[in-house]
């Protein structure tokens, strides 16, 4: 059994709403956030956006001034109280930051292409260093915040946000610091939409995961960030998080389930814990034909059909990068309030899969939650959190 | 945190192949092919041609060097915890899929999708060595190879034997920028907690200093943020010992190049 840490923090934006309470208050309900994508595209689509405008950047940090940027914020917001607790409580030089992202500032780039090809050059405000990479983030939380421990992004597809827990457990076990601020940001954009339909992965439809009728997924985004903290008192604990690659193909997952089996038995024993002391698994649940097969071939191998089972990208689409730390949000609020979220789109269940998915939501105590994440590249990653102190 | 060995090192960019060339610059290039165009290609042989044919110079390159890095330190490929670290990513196969959505209908290629996540080479390592252990990629813009550096040590420290950790960075598409970029490169550094059959000296964590300037470089690869990581690669094959720089600011990072402790 490994080390455990409490989330003592957490706030969250996204299709369900622009701050923590009412997301939290739509999951418990079971209404989605999916609507027609708004977005200009040659084919119909279905995706998570915010519900409302991200409010502007202030003036002095212009020159970072992204859709993803302005997520961000949004999203720290929730934050600055436990934020200020943390800075006096360790100090700026002992809070790391380790964010996930897999489309960075694409949405901008996409923008400065246009204008490349229209006027012959990106437009005058365009900086690729500030808008493009990952690191943007980085900086800008440097200058809103000043924190001063290490700061990194991971950017593994659709695990980039959930990997972030096992960068901040191992640096608070190692002592390189007192608290780590996690979390993950992605935006819509044409590159994902479209490159998700050339993969012929994405549904006209609201996704329907583990559904006998399931036809590919839709996209969302939004924003999560926790806090976690070497000690305090929080919601949840972080007891394990089991990182594992596939080796078989850098979009299919393994027929056999055996990287994502891996994982959650690799988190479950650094958690101490055995399969029937989980109480509700959040599965990537995608609503892809193939995805959802082998998820729920490898839940049903470790967890036969005994543990609740609920996706939830029908509430706010597959938030790529942002995935991980949105679900890990979603079961840190199930711990903390007591619910088990309805699998939305999961009826008619595919028989197939031998998985008890919660097709209601239901409250009732909740102490042991895993929640997965897979993505690109076969990487696959499980956590485990546990309410108490 | 202890240090750590370095058991292996790798290193490719077009016309410099393996750390020895940065020594002597003699060595006759091992790690390179002609390509179609007569420009040094890197030649990545662990990748299957499949795979290879549609694969950026980022994800070759990152391949070929972690081959040489594993090999040097006799690693088994398919069981090694690996570290990816780029800073800007497939930019180049970004580039292509940006070209393709201005065109025609704005069909993007899958193959060129699914190759234009961060984690590309890490995923394409991870099948063509047949490795499902833990594997990471890592940005962190100019401190990308200090941070895959501290992500490494802490694997260590948490349990693994030895780490691979594979940096690389290509240049910026030059409508992205107002003057033209660094050109690419990749170098690998294998860590290992037990003393190695060829022990290229020992690197302690990267610790933070507020640093003035990052050791001199080839004017080409003053900007490519991973730089750093051929300056590391240069100082160990040269078996220099000392601090020397990964990032510049007044939040910087050194790194310790320890003598190796004497034979018991």
């Amino acid at each position: 059994m490994s080390a455990s840490f409490p989330v003592t923090a957490y706030s969250l934006c996204n299709a369900l709403g622009m701050t923590t309470s009412t997301v939290v208050g739509a999951l418990r309900r079971g209404a989605s956030g999916l609507r027609p994508c708004a977005l200009p595209l040659p084919f119909d689509a279905v995706c998570g956006a915010l519900p409302e405008a991200l409010p502007a950047l202030p003036h002095a940090l212009q020159a970072f001034d992204t859709r993803q940027a302005r997520l961000l914020q949004a999203v720290i917001q929730g934050l600055e109280g436990p934020l200020q607790a943390a800075r006096q409580r360790w100090g700026a030089d002992r809070i790391g930051v380790a964010l996930g992202t897999s489309t960075a500032g694409i949405a901008q780039t996409e923008l400065a292409y246009e204008s490349f090809k229209r006027l012959g050059r990106p437009p005058e405000n365009y900086q690729f260093v500030h808008q493009h990479p990952p690191d943007a983030m980085l900086r800008f939380l440097a200058a809103t915040h000043g924190f001063a421990g290490p700061a990194v992004v991971v950017s593994t597809a659709c695990s980039s946000s959930v990997k972030v827990f096992g960068v901040a457990r191992r640096w608070l076990e190692l002592d390189l610091c007192d608290a780590v601020l996690i979390g993950g940001i992605d935006t819509l954009c044409q590159l994902t939409l479209r490159g998700f339909k050339s993969l012929d992965l994405l549904s006209a439809q609201p996704c329907q995961p583990f559904s006998a009728s399931r036809a590919g997924l839709n996209l969302g985004e939004g924003g999560a960030l926790l806090l976690l903290e070497r000690e305090g008192n929080g919601p949840a604990r972080l007891l394990g998080v089991g990182e594992t690659s596939d080796a078989y193909h850098m979009t299919a997952p393994h027929p056999d389930g055996i990287g994502a089996i891996a994982a959650m038995g690799d988190a479950l024993q650094q958690a101490g814990l055995a399969a029937d002391q989980v109480d509700h698994i959040n599965a990537h649940g995608t609503g892809s034909q193939l995805n959802d097969a082998v998820e729920g071939l490898a839940i049903a191998q470790l967890f036969g059909d005994h543990v609740p089972v609920s996706a939830t990208k029908g509430y706010t689409g597959h938030l790529l990068g942002a995935a991980g730390a949105t679900e890990a949000a979603f079961a840190v609020a199930s711990i903390e309030h007591g619910f088990i979220p309805a699998s939305l789109g999961s009826a008619p269940q595919d028989p197939t899969l031998g998985i008890q998915i919660s097709h209601h939501p239901v409250d009732r105590p909740v102490h042991v939650v895993l929640s997965n994440s897979f993505a690109f590249g076969g990487n696959n990653v499980s956590v485990v959190f546990a309410g108490g102190k | 945190m202890k240090p750590a060995y370095v058991a292996g090192l790798g290193f490719w960019a077009p016309g410099l192949d393996g750390p020895a060339a940065l020594v002597d610059g003699a060595r006759p290039a091992e790690g390179s092919r002609a390509g179609s165009d007569g420009a040094s290609e890197p030649l990545c042989d662990l990748l299957p041609p499949r795979l290879a044919r549609r694969a950026s110079l980022l994800t070759r390159m990152m391949l070929e060097v972690a081959s040489q890095a594993g090999t040097q330190a006799s690693l088994d490929l398919s069981q090694v915890p690996t570290v990816f670290a780029t800073a800007h990513g497939e930019v180049a196969t970004m580039y292509l899929l940006l070209e393709m959505l201005h065109e025609g209908e704005g069909d993007l290629s899958p193959t060129r999708f699914h190759n234009s996540v961060y984690n590309t080479a890490s995923g394409y390592f991870s099948i063509a060595a047949g490795n499902r252990a833990f594997t990471t990629t890592i940005a962190a813009g100019d401190q990308t190879v200090a941070l895959a550096l501290i992500e490494a040590f802490c694997l260590l420290g948490s349990g693994s034997a030895s780490v691979l950790v594979v940096f690389g960075d290509e240049p910026i598409p030059l409508p992205f920028l107002r003057e033209p970029g660094a050109a690419p490169l990749a170098s690998a550094i294998c860590l290992t907690t037990q003393r190695p059959p060829y022990d290229l000296g020992v690197l302690a964590m990267p610790r933070r200093a507020a640093v003035a300037s990052l050791p001199p470089l080839p004017a080409a690869y003053h900007s490519n943020p991973s730089g750093p990581s051929l300056a590391l690669v240069r100082a160990l094959a040269q078996g220099r010992r000392g601090a020397l720089q990964l990032a510049a600011g007044p939040q910087g990072w050194l790194i310790d190049l320890l003598p190796s402790p004497e034979n018991p």
